[in-house]
């Protein structure tokens, strides 16, 4: 197991430092001058405030000196301060984590509250009128992008019949819990509409080849309920491979809101990337990207591991 | 579905992560001037308009600046959406826009304001008066007012603001635009400022943020970051919370100095938030639903969107419209070749179909044509320029090229009868990009112009036209560009119109006066003196008469070419008024709301 652990470890940090030279090469590519973006035409007017300005971002160093010194101080928690808005981008990243993460969470319980029924009433009636139609159900749900299944929300949800708001965030503590619930879930059931598709055909895959396996023979011709076996005998094994795409899909979220947040104007870390990058802001860029990349590859990471530890012919792999 | 769903998502998909404001952006710059001339106080310098800003004019869609006659009431709360984060609010520091005017004006007082008629009169300010060229203006500021903090304004705050504003992003562009050298306490009420190039137009900087909004110098110095989430002005509301990219509230100023015409103190409302909200329809929806009182939009298509809920789904909603000077279009830039012969920029202007392009950006019926840098609600605007304009007329158009390609002297070196080749140049934004393609349909179906067209972000297209590494000429040719503002019209011109490159002016004899924001590279004498002739005096007359000539010169000339003017709108609950009847403290009513920058003080929701 520790060599399991050791060589997963290695993987992540060989992983995070092609995703930091990535995100800082390809955010160095960008056309245009930053100092441009910070004082706009008008940095046309003084060279010196110019100069200045260039030199305390360091970017007239070579490229690999500011990759190298970015990445110290991105080691060390430092991903520096936005020159737009002279924020720290590690205090922007953890004021916005949480309302990310909590449309992430709540995105992936709406659609695991739908897609296990779906999923395994579609491989108990393979074939059948119940599975096409589910099954066509989810092929649309997989079909259309999570932002127009947002604009539609918000026009039947928030316009047509009044029940929530169409934008913005309440955060819990000016708000309350019921105020915070009612802006999220919108978002948040236009981002598990996807979510509860790529569920619902795993689980119906994975419980249509368990449902082919000798104890489940077994267990019907013990006269077991069908009810019984299908949650007992065959979800359980079929799970496994269900709990694993839903961590890796919960990481991939966190990065994946940018849309969804942008629509419904929450504050969330894909609403500040945006900005960012309307801004011009590479500092907060280059943070935010690293961070998310950084998520992403932890949680998968963790994820490996887990599933080592529960699968003894993984960690013999 | 009222809006075409599907049509917006795929415009938002295209669309997501784009700034689609304004290309050009407004500056500040005022050129290097010399002479002497007249004194007067702020109020004259737009005596006698040959059209009062708010007329209507022929195709007008704006909303009447008027009186307001329901009674206002106090208390209650509103929600406004805008579309867009405050960059920060720190106004000697942050480059504020539409959004940020919104949220500033709640918070602080400017100390010039622009009333009905497009004049700027005091605010905060009681009285402004200049010498006679215009370099020593002194200011009295309005007695009894007091800051957020307690702090009571006097002469000696505004000296002790100018350092502040002297090192700031915004602040330090402004000072240089306007040419302001000192700021002095002459009294206790009493300032002065001193240009070293005077210039009539001075009290258009007081009236904007980076110079013109009144801070509390103590508390800006004491943590210059942490103002920008606990600003502290002397507005008509305080700051309460600010949760960046999500609301910023403000709470009712008690103190505030302000009153209506009844004498009535104000503001009317206990509290205003601010929620940047910045996918259009979201925003109209928000309205639209009751999840916001209030939004901003400078889009035409949100503008069409709101009419249509309005007319024809009769939701519950008021458009306060307005039609800016800011107008969308181009340039050609001048120094490269086919674009350095007028007849190129003429026959290119003629084979423009305005008509289409507005229509293209979705414009049609909200968006007013362009002919010059001021809209026909501007007292600026000359029928006479709008008459000379060259007007889409494909077949001239072919034939001034025509003339240009079979001329063996032609300056783009190619051999008679061969195309030009023009590259067309917008940032990606849906809607210019298919004005780009309208425009490039009609070039190319002339079989005399190659086209390419290239799509750069915002603020790499800022920078081809600036080309600093090419001592300002710039990598543009046809180029996407906005013009003007309701600001003095020397704010935007007069660096529009200075040399553009040291080389010029050098041969003109203004070595040194070289201005990079000429975009379009064009350099007429006879209208940079006009420009600078329009600052020297402030006889109303005569500055029509100036920049009427100039416009006229540009009608001649060609080195810009315009579509349609920009529609913005403030939409509102019909519950909630007095947008558009805020006063200036004599009484009068003051300029509304253009650019869909709001003033909150006279707001009030109806019983």
């Amino acid at each position: 197991m520790r060599k399991v652990i050791f060589a997963r470890l290695v993987r992540l940090i060989a992983t995070l430092l092609a995703v930091t030279f990535l995100t800082f090469s390809m955010t160095a590519l960008l056309p245009g001058d930053p100092v441009n973006a910070i004082l706009g035409v008008d940095s046309v007017r003084d060279p010196e405030i110019v100069a200045q300005i260039r030199a305390d971002l360091g970017l007239d160093d070579p490229f690999l000196v500011r990759y190298v010194n970015w990445l110290g101080n991105t080691v060390t928690g430092d991903l520096g301060q936005s020159y737009i808005t002279d924020q720290a981008v590690s205090s922007t990243i953890a004021q916005r984590l949480p309302v990310t993460a909590q449309l992430a969470f709540m995105a992936i319980i709406m659609a695991l509250i739908l897609a296990i029924p779906i999923g395994v009433l579609g491989a108990y009636k393979r074939g059948k009128w119940q599975d096409t139609t589910t099954s066509a159900g989810v092929q649309v749900a997989l079909s259309v992008p999570n932002f127009i299944v947002g604009i539609f929300f918000i026009w039947l949800f928030s316009v047509q019949l009044g029940w929530l708001p169409a934008s913005n965030w309440n955060r819990i503590s000016k708000h309350g819990l019921i105020e915070n619930l009612k802006t999220a879930i919108l978002p948040a059931s236009a981002l598990a509409m996807t979510q509860m598709a790529i569920f619902s055909r795993l689980v119906r895959s994975d419980m249509i080849a368990t449902l082919q396996e000798n104890y489940i023979l077994a267990a019907r011709s013990k006269g077991l309920s069908d009810r019984f076996i299908l949650i007992r005998h065959a979800l359980r094994p079929s799970s496994l491979s269900l709990m694993t795409i839903v961590g890796i899909n919960f990481g991939a979220l966190l990065g994946g809101t940018v849309i969804i947040e942008t629509l419904f104007a929450i504050p969330g870390i894909g609403f500040r990337l945006i900005n960012a990058i309307n801004q011009r802001d590479i500092i907060v860029i280059q943070g935010i990207t690293v961070f998310i990349a950084t998520a992403y590859v932890l949680i998968n990471t963790i994820v490996d591991l887990f599933y080592a530890v529960i699968d003894p012919r993984i960690r013999k792999a | 579905m009222r809006r075409k769903g599907l049509y917006r998502a795929v415009a938002f998909l295209a669309a997501a992560g784009l700034i689609a404001g304004a290309c050009g952006g407004d500056d500040d710059s005022a050129p290097a001037d010399t002479s002497e001339e007249t004194s007067g106080e702020v109020e004259e310098a737009a005596e006698e308009p040959a059209v009062e800003a708010g007329d209507e004019a022929e195709g007008d869609v704006d909303t009447a600046i008027e009186e307001e006659e329901s009674t206002a009431n106090y208390g209650g709360s509103i929600s406004v959406g805008v579309e867009a984060e405050a960059v920060g609010l720190r106004p000697w520091e942050d480059t504020c826009s539409s959004p940020c005017y919104n949220m500033a004006n709640a918070v602080f007082d400017k100390l010039v304001e622009m009333n009905v008629t497009g004049a700027y009169v005091p605010y905060l300010a009681e009285n402004l008066t200049s010498n006679e060229d215009f370099t020593v203006w002194t200011m009295t500021l309005r007695p009894g007012v007091t800051f957020h903090n307690g702090v009571e304004l006097t002469a000696q705050s505004i000296a002790d603001m100018f350092p502040i504003q002297q090192a700031g992003a915004a602040g330090s562009s402004a000072i240089a635009a306007a040419n302001l050298a000192t700021v002095e306490a002459t009294g206790e009420l009493e300032v002065t400022y001193t240009l070293s190039e005077g210039g009539s137009a001075f009290p258009a900087s007081l009236s904007r943020a980076p110079i013109g909004m009144v801070f509390e110098p103590a508390a800006a110095a004491a943590d210059p970051e942490g103002f920008s989430m606990a600003p502290v002005g002397t507005g008509p509301f305080v700051i309460d919370s600010r949760d960046l990219d999500n609301e910023t509230t403000f709470v009712r100023n008690d103190s505030y100095w302000g009153t209506d015409p009844d004498g009535n103190a104000l503001p009317y409302l206990d509290s205003i938030s601010f929620r940047p909200i910045p996918d259009e329809g979201t925003r109209l929806d928000a309205l639209l639903s009751g999840t916001i009182n209030a939004m901003q939009t400078l889009r035409q298509g949100t503008i069409r969107d709101a009419r249509i809920a309005r007319d024809e789904d009769g939701a519950d909603i008021t458009l306060y419209e307005a039609q800016g000077n800011n107008v969308g279009g181009g340039m050609y830039n001048v120094l490269v070749p086919p674009f350095d012969d007028v007849r190129v920029r003429r026959a290119l202007t003629h084979m423009n179909s305005q008509e289409q392009v507005i229509e293209a950006l979705g414009g049609t019926g909200i968006s007013l044509p362009g002919t010059q840098w001021f809209s026909p609600d501007s007292p600026w605007w000359s029928e006479k320029v709008a008459e000379a304009w060259p007007k889409f007329d494909f077949e001239g158009g072919v034939a001034i090229l025509t003339e240009y390609v079979n001329d063996p002297e032609r300056s783009d070196g190619k051999a008679v009868g061969e195309s030009i080749d023009v590259e067309l140049s917008c940032p990606p934004d849906p809607t210019l990009i298919a004005s780009l393609q309208v425009i490039e349909q009609l070039y190319t179906a002339s079989g005399l112009v190659n086209v390419t067209m290239t799509n750069y972000d915002q603020q790499t297209h800022i920078g081809i036209a600036l080309g600093g590494e090419n001592g300002f000429v710039g990598n543009h040719q046809q180029h996407c560009w906005r013009w003007s503002s309701d600001d003095d019209p020397s704010v935007n011109l007069n660096p529009a119109l200075a040399p553009p490159t040291a080389e010029i002016a050098e041969a003109i004899g203004l070595p040194g006066v070289v201005s990079p924001l000429n975009f379009s590279n064009w350099f007429s004498p006879t209208a940079f003196q006009a420009a600078v002739a329009a600052t020297k005096t402030d006889d109303f007359a005569t500055r029509y008469g100036l920049y009427e000539s100039i416009m006229l010169e540009f009608a001649d000339q060609v080195p810009v070419y315009y579509s349609g003017h920009t529609a913005t709108a403030i939409g509102t609950q019909t519950n909630v008024l007095g947008l558009n009847s805020w006063h200036v403290p004599s009484g009068e009513l003051g300029i509304g709301f253009p650019s869909a920058e709001g003033r909150w003080a006279e707001v009030f929701i109806a019983s």
